[in-house]
């Protein structure tokens, strides 16, 4: 009992000793504010990227649903060939209409020369002729009545060529030749040099 | 328009993720995959704009070549006639032969390139650029190219012809003409 006595004095002393004033030190909030700035910068640029992902994943989308709209061809609006029409070349097209122009498709090879397929017209003189009224026009009716009248003085020639109605007819002709309409001009807008 | 804004946001893609200066190159993305569907894509839409321009052209050109064809084949044939008329009453009709044998062979050339042209663009009339690669624009390129080259030779060729009609063979006609009239009196 007396060792207990002397045990809680002893003690006693101990917490008496403990100085009544503890002096705590502040805590230390410094320390912790840069690691949060660096966990905000590495989401922001998560964002960042996830975002520029999403954009390029849309824009590539985008691309492959009009390469896929491209290549597909509607079997009921899709223009006949002139094969699939069983037409030739120079046939006028029941369905569009067009004279010549529909032929079936065949790979182009652009270093391949083409001989010309138009008949060249045969260096004659007398080809058949092309227009029915091409004959010579007979004389005014004055020298008809001129010509009766001096049939019984003088010989008559023997055919009158009438040169003027030739030159009218082939001026006419000539004159519905206009080289400026073979103008290869530029389709504008394609950008491809025609 | 559709096609012109499709055409504007594929560039506008390119140069975000296809250039060396692009994003992609920065985060070292290897896109060449992605710009060569993008440039595939920008031709296919050039070959399509231009494919309907082109038929219509052809088919203009075609249509003028036929008709001048009809003008120039008459030309010969009132030649003939004329020749054969002017014969037959006992004139010389050489000049007007030999007219009409180079009026001739201007117009075999002519008729030449209408020809070539017609072989060039004819197949593009029908040109569908399904491939959509930059092969097909530069074969459509190439063609109406070479295409263009004998519609310009056609044309000087045409121009030829109308001033060799007016200056020579008219010409020569008139002199046969003339030579009548001064018989008749």
């Amino acid at each position: 009992m007396a060792k207990n006595n002397e045990k809680n004095t002893k003690n006693n002393k101990d917490v008496d000793s403990v100085p009544s004033a503890v002096q705590v030190s502040p805590p230390k909030v410094s320390q912790s504010k840069p690691q949060e700035e660096s966990h905000g910068g590495l989401i922001a640029a998560i964002v960042a990227l996830v975002a520029l992902i999403i954009i390029g994943g849309g824009v590539l989308a985008f691309v492959l649903l009009i390469k896929a709209k491209n290549k597909y061809v509607d079997p009921i609006t899709k223009p006949k060939t002139g094969a699939e029409e069983g037409l030739g070349v120079g046939i006028t097209s029941p369905s569009t209409g067009e004279v010549g122009a529909i032929i079936p498709e065949v790979p182009i090879t652009p270093t391949t020369p083409v001989t010309p397929t138009v008949p060249v017209v045969p260096d004659t003189l007398n080809p058949p002729p092309v227009v029915p009224d091409d004959t010579p026009d007979p004389p005014p009716a004055d020298e008809d009545a001129e010509d009766a009248a001096d049939a019984a003085d003088q010989p008559v020639p023997v055919v009158y060529y009438n040169f003027d109605a030739q030159l009218s007819r082939m001026d006419t002709d000539m004159e519905g030749v206009n080289p400026d309409k073979l103008d290869s001009g530029e389709i504008s807008g394609a950008n491809v040099g025609l | 328009m559709k096609k012109t804004i499709v055409i504007i946001i594929l560039t506008l893609s390119f140069f975000a993720f296809g250039t060396e200066k692009s994003l992609a190159f920065d985060w070292g993305i290897d896109m060449s995959g992605f710009n060569q569907a993008i440039h595939d894509a920008q031709d296919k839409m050039v070959c399509q704009a231009a494919q309907p321009k082109v038929r219509t052209k052809f088919l203009k050109i075609n249509g003028v070549c036929r008709d001048q064809y009809d003008h120039f084949n008459n030309i010969l044939s009132r030649l003939s006639t004329i020749a054969a008329g002017a014969r037959a009453n006992g004139y010389d009709t050489d000049r007007l032969e030999s007219d009409r044998r180079i009026f001739l062979n201007k117009f075999n050339v002519w008729n030449s390139d209408c020809t070539m042209m017609h072989s060039f663009l004819n197949p593009l009339s029908t040109y569908s650029c399904n491939n959509g690669t930059a092969q097909d624009l530069a074969h459509m390129k190439s063609r109406i190219a070479t295409a263009k080259g004998y519609i310009d030779d056609a044309k000087d060729k045409s121009k030829e012809m109308k001033s060799f009609y007016r200056e020579v063979i008219r010409g020569d006609i008139n002199i046969l003409k003339n030579q009548q009239y001064q018989e008749e009196n």
